[in-house]
């Protein structure tokens, strides 16, 4: 396939620029892929799958180390009055009480995005403002005294009327959640491309919705933990944790602590067990442990319970969204107006308000709109503080969009499919630069559709639809087309301060990926990388990239990704997220590995008397590409450079060790009208499903469900198929079983698993999974972001189904049995 | 999430342990299989001082097969009964229903009597037992004593049991040939804790025809003659508490399939 290259910005709407017939810029073709695209089994699994994996709490931590335990607040709003730790203090074992006071004393607030009075630290200073909220620390001998001592402590509080609707919170007189802010509506921008009011005022039809999203989080089976000591020598910290990045928020933990840098040392184990975004999280309680180890003089070890995950640690921000379309009568999209309210909690930690932003450049999906306008509100609430959920902002705009394409539908008696094909982005305009500035890397969405819907796959829905109604049973199908955003472009959530504050702050733009390749003096290779895996596979896969690059075996590549700050390569966009390892981590690895296979070769020639360009490596040789005789083994080529650096070509550095750097040009920073390019790959995924509504229970039965993913170049599919399968499992949790619950005081009502249902394999039925593969013309390996497209798309398409099959305009999630029982006894009931 | 400090005793006998748990002044809990304690205990939502461990009380794994009946010890796990390492005596129902308690997990380690004296509403043994019309056997320092399974619990956990007895077998009827039963529950995801559970027993010989429906907000509701599942439905209605439109309709829907699953065989 080729692809065209486009035009760098000034950013314009690009719906007709015309493929050029030029070969793709960076696609490196010269090398045989022998390894990269095999469904490879994950050499991860050996230790995952026998219980030998190495995650953070099985570490081996000095003797010295005490246990802490921390006290939260019962109440979503009030003044701490005082605190009584002296019981606490008397009890046998225990060893020190950290309070705000402390920390208020010890540390600066965490950094905000926005300029707002909104000062949060790692334990309350002065004012709870949500339930779960630290407000002390015990430190003891173990954890169970630590826990006694919790229930010695006499906390004193005055109670505070509570904010927590996100529409009530955002009007003027609500119960102010920060004073000092003066408002909860800490942060209102309104954005317009193209012509939206012509558009509109020119509109056949205007169909309008809204759409609330609920707050969740995905779970992983490992809770947070730190472990950190403070060198006082050194005046520097070591730390322990599953953190996850993006290291953008390794500079706020460092100015929190009042040190440079490079005195907060951040380790992350090699295993992890699972994140889903959530382990951003785990970074105020990096700063909290680090305080409390620096006063106790020993290091100090914290594992998270689920009791304190789930009341406390993570959350998606709940989304209000009001979309409306312009509409010709033929169904053709000529513009979309957003209005989006979303609730971030007590405190806007960093990088919030990421999800709010993340999808900004692509809020148009799929379809080729050229008219928008955004408004984008921020409301803060007495609940607990929103962070990164698998997703990312993406479910959040798809359920409102997609919903609103269905309505379109119904309101206009079209047929959905019709709608979505006669809106989607034609092949012929890739790279296509959407209105709001995301340039999509390449794709053909309407082949993708035909394929999925192909083979007699959507006949056999309509098949089954057809002869459930004709029982009278509630059968319905749904549909959802989304672009999957790969690799942030770390400057996205500047476009969140207007022009003349981006213009202050400086340009940011771009998204550094750095692995490191060695090889050592008997020619055996390893790789360290700025990503930190939570059971993906990454270290098969980069053995994969790394073994096609030196001609080895995947075996022969040792990949271990446990990840030092103070020795192993990063910047700011390290970590594992917003599907940044495919086109960010795997391509510098990819990079590196060049790099050293450049240098080998050079090395080589000078043996074998060739030009490098006539070498190939293979079998762990290196040899004449036309005489397979003429060649050195690897290992003797990487021993010249460790053994006789004197004999290395002219130039040349001795040693075999490569840092690659990777960072797109296509990452611009956001323009003056507003215009940003999201993220780097725009992967695409069309989800098509069929259910059935028992109409006693109301429960959800899943019939058919079929996923096609474009995510470009595979690099290996038994992996994309992991992704899928977990996006799809939660996606469906989503869909119909998670939600964070509180009551009107601000009590959380879904702190255990007997209230905060998780779908397991009994709930999840597998889908049929479909693939196509449109190489990214913006990525050396071709690939793209894979790891999400299920959250965005599930939900809106099993909402669209049940929107199908109950008639109703309104199917709220999670589409609980006790929700759709309420919907369908209102459809039932006669009209007044 | 640990649990506050207590002490731990196992004693070697059924009499040692009913002496233990009746000691003056201390409260003490027994331990079974800890599926449901062993939580509680976590969330510190119970702290007893003293845990007597009843797990491996041979007296508790006995199991006699009778005429009339079976007799289960309150120590049989829910694994045991549905991997059929213990007779039947009601055409599959016991297995049927162990099988669906919670996961298999829990089932390896969770108990019969552990999930009565338990008294949680939503449980399937206290619907299914009841149905069946099974009774307990309770020891303590008093002596011994039976209890209809069905007047077991007092309300959402609560049951009659005194703080030195343990409940140490059950005793369930033989169906007679011919005998019918049905069984249904709904839950939002397997593994979880009933919505809804009905059980319905039909046994035209012994002239019984019970219908039970659990997971309300207190003890099990009993239909002695249940004849069809409208009629049974009216009965569970009027008898109902505190249930709202939803409630009232997964209970009625739980209900109605039991008979269904009865009718099917």
């Amino acid at each position: 396939m080729c692809f065209g290259l486009v035009a760098t910005p000034p950013v314009r709407y690009n719906r007709t620029t015309p493929r050029e017939g030029r070969e793709p810029a960076r696609i490196m073709t010269e090398i045989a892929a022998r390894h990269v695209g095999q469904p490879t089994e994950r050499t991860e699994d050996l230790r995952l799958l026998r219980g030998r994996g190495q995650y953070a709490d099985d570490l081996a931590v000095s003797p010295r180390t005490v246990h802490a335990a921390i006290l939260r607040s019962p109440h979503a709003h009030a003044e701490i009055v005082s605190i009584d730790a002296k019981a606490a203090l008397s009890l046998p074992g225990v060893i020190a009480v950290v309070t705000g006071e402390d920390v208020q004393a010890l540390t600066d607030p965490f950094l905000v995005a926005l300029r707002q009075p909104l000062h949060q630290w790692s334990l309350a200073v002065g004012r709870v403002r949500y339930v779960g909220e630290p407000v002390a620390l015990v430190l003891a001998d173990d954890r169970y005294l630590a826990e006694d001592a919790l229930d010695l402590l006499s906390v004193s509080y005055r109670e505070l009327p509570v904010a927590l609707d996100p529409a009530e919170a955002a009007q003027e007189d609500a119960p102010l959640v920060h004073e000092a802010a003066g408002t909860n509506l800490v942060s209102v921008r309104d954005f317009s491309y193209g012509d939206p009011d012509g558009a509109f005022a020119a509109a056949d039809r205007r169909i309008a919705l809204t759409t609330r999203f609920p707050r969740h989080s995905y779970m992983p089976i490992e809770n947070f933990v730190v472990v950190a000591e403070y060198h006082e020598g050194d005046g520097a910290w070591d730390v322990l944790a599953n953190f996850q990045g993006p290291y953008s928020t390794h500079p706020v933990m460092a100015r929190a602590l009042r040190v440079p840098g490079a005195r907060l040392r951040l380790r992350t184990p090699r295993d992890s067990g699972g994140s889903f975004g959530i382990k951003l999280a785990v970074f105020p309680y990096i700063v909290l442990m680090a305080i409390a180890a620096r006063m106790a003089g020993r290091p100090v070890k914290w594992v998270e319970d689920r009791y304190e995950h789930l009341l406390a640690a993570n959350s998606c921000p709940e989304r209000v969204t009001t979309i409306e379309a312009a509409v010709r009568d033929d169904g053709t999209i000529t513009a979309l107006r957003f209005d989006q309210l979303e609730d971030y909690g007590a405190y806007l930690r960093a990088p919030m308000p990421g999800p709010l932003y993340r999808m900004h450049g692509a809020m148009t999906g799929a379809y080729d709109i050229p008219n928008l306008a955004i408004t984008s509100k921020i409301v803060v609430t007495n609940r607990m503080p929103a962070g990164l959920v698998r997703g990312f902002g993406g479910p959040q705009l798809y359920f409102a969009l997609e919903r609103l394409i269905q309505r379109v539908a119904v309101e206009l008696d079209l047929d959905p499919l019709d709608v979505i094909r006669k809106n989607l982005i034609p092949a012929h305009a890739f790279p296509y630069r959407a209105a709001a500035g995301a340039l999509y890397d390449s794709g053909d969405y309407a082949k993708a559709i035909e394929i999925a819907t192909g083979d007699g796959r959507l006949d056999d829905l309509i098949r089954r639809r057809d002869a459930a109604r004709a029982e009278g049973r509630l059968y319905g199908i749904g549909f959802a087309a989304v672009v999957e955003p790969g690799m942030s472009n770390m400057g996205y959530l500047s476009t969140l301060l207007t022009t003349e504050a981006r213009e202050r702050a400086g340009p940011k733009n771009g998204a550094i990926s750095l692995a490191t390749v060695n090889v050592d003096p008997l020619g055996a290779v390893s790789v360290s990388a700025d990503c930190m895996p939570q059971g993906q596979g990454h270290e098969t896969v980069l053995a994969q990239i790394v073994a096609d690059q030196l001609g080895l075996a995947p075996d022969e590549i040792a990949v271990n990704l446990a990840h030092d700050t103070g020795k192993d390569p990063w910047s700011i966009a390290a970590g594992t997220y917003s599907c940044r390892f495919t086109p960010g981590t795997a391509v510098a690895v990819h990079k590196a590995a060049r790099q050293l296979r450049d240098k080998l070769a050079r090395i080589a020639s000078n043996t074998l008397n060739l030009r490098p360009d006539d070498l190939v490596f293979t079998g762990a040789r290196i040899q004449a590409r036309d005489n397979p005789d003429n060649a050195v083994a690897f290992a003797r080529a990487a021993g010249v450079a460790h053994w006789a650096p004197a004999t290395l070509p002219d130039g040349m550095a001795p040693g075999l060790r490569e840092t690659a750097a990777w960072t797109p040009p296509e990452l611009a920073a956001p323009t003056e009208g507003d215009h940003i390019n999201t993220s780097l790959t725009y992967g695409f995924v069309f989800d098509m499903c069929g259910v059935e509504v028992d109409p006693i229970t109301a429960q959800v039965r899943i019939d058919r469900y079929v996923t096609m993913h474009d995510s470009g170049k595979l690099l290996n599919p038994l992996l994309a198929e992991g992704q899928v399968l977990g996006a799809f499992a939660q996606g469906v949790g989503t869909a119909l079983h998670e939600e964070f619950v509180y009551d009107s005081e601000g009590s959380f009502l879904t702190a255990t698993f007997a209230d905060y249902l998780v779908p397991t394999v009994n709930e999840v039925p597998r889908p049929e999974i479909l693939h196509m593969e449109s190489p990214s013309p913006f990525t050396p390996l071709g690939a793209k972001g894979a790891g999400e497209g299920n959250c965005l798309a599930t939900p809106a398409c099993l909402a669209n189904a049940v929107a199908d099959a109950l008639g109703i305009a309104d199917p709220q999630l999670p589409m609980t049995p006790k929700r759709l029982h309420a919907l369908m006894a209102a459809r039932d009931e006669p009209a007044p | 999430m640990k649990p506050a400090r207590f002490d731990y005793a196992r004693p070697a006998s059924l009499d040692d342990a009913i002496g233990l748990l009746g000691t003056e002044d201390v409260f003490a809990k027994a331990l079974a299989g800890g599926q449901s304690l062993g939580p509680m205990l976590n969330l510190r939502l119970v702290q007893p001082e003293l845990l007597v461990d009843i797990s491996r009380l041979p007296e508790l794994a006995e199991v006699g097969e009778e005429n009339e009946g079976l007799t289960l010890g309150a120590g049989i796990t829910h694994a045991a009964i549905e991997d059929r390492r213990v007779p039947d005596v009601t055409a599959g129902m016991l297995p049927r229903v162990a099988g669906q308690i919670a996961f298999r997990a829990v089932r390896n380690r969770g108990t019969l009597g552990g999930s009565l004296a338990h008294g949680d509403p939503a449980a399937d043994w206290v619907t299914c037992l009841a149905a069946l019309g099974a009774e307990v056997v309770i020891r303590g320092r008093a002596g011994r004593r039976q209890v209809a399974v069905a007047d077991l619990m007092r309300g959402a956990f609560e049951t009659g049991l005194e703080a030195d007895e343990l409940l140490t077998a059950i005793r369930v009827p033989r169906l007679a040939g011919g005998a019918r039963w049905g069984y249904y529950k709904v839950c939002r995801k397997i593994g979880e804790l009933a919505e809804a559970v009905a059980a319905v027993v039909h046994d035209p010989e012994r002239g019984v025809y019970r219908a039970v429906v659990g997971a309300t907000h207190g003890s099990p509701i009993v239909i002695a003659e249940a004849r069809d599942a409208g009629a049974a439905a009216e009965v569970m209605a009027a008898a109902a508490q505190g249930f709202d439109d939803y409630e009232t309709q997964v209970h009625e829907v739980a209900l109605r399939r039991a008979f269904q699953a009865l009718e099917q065989g």
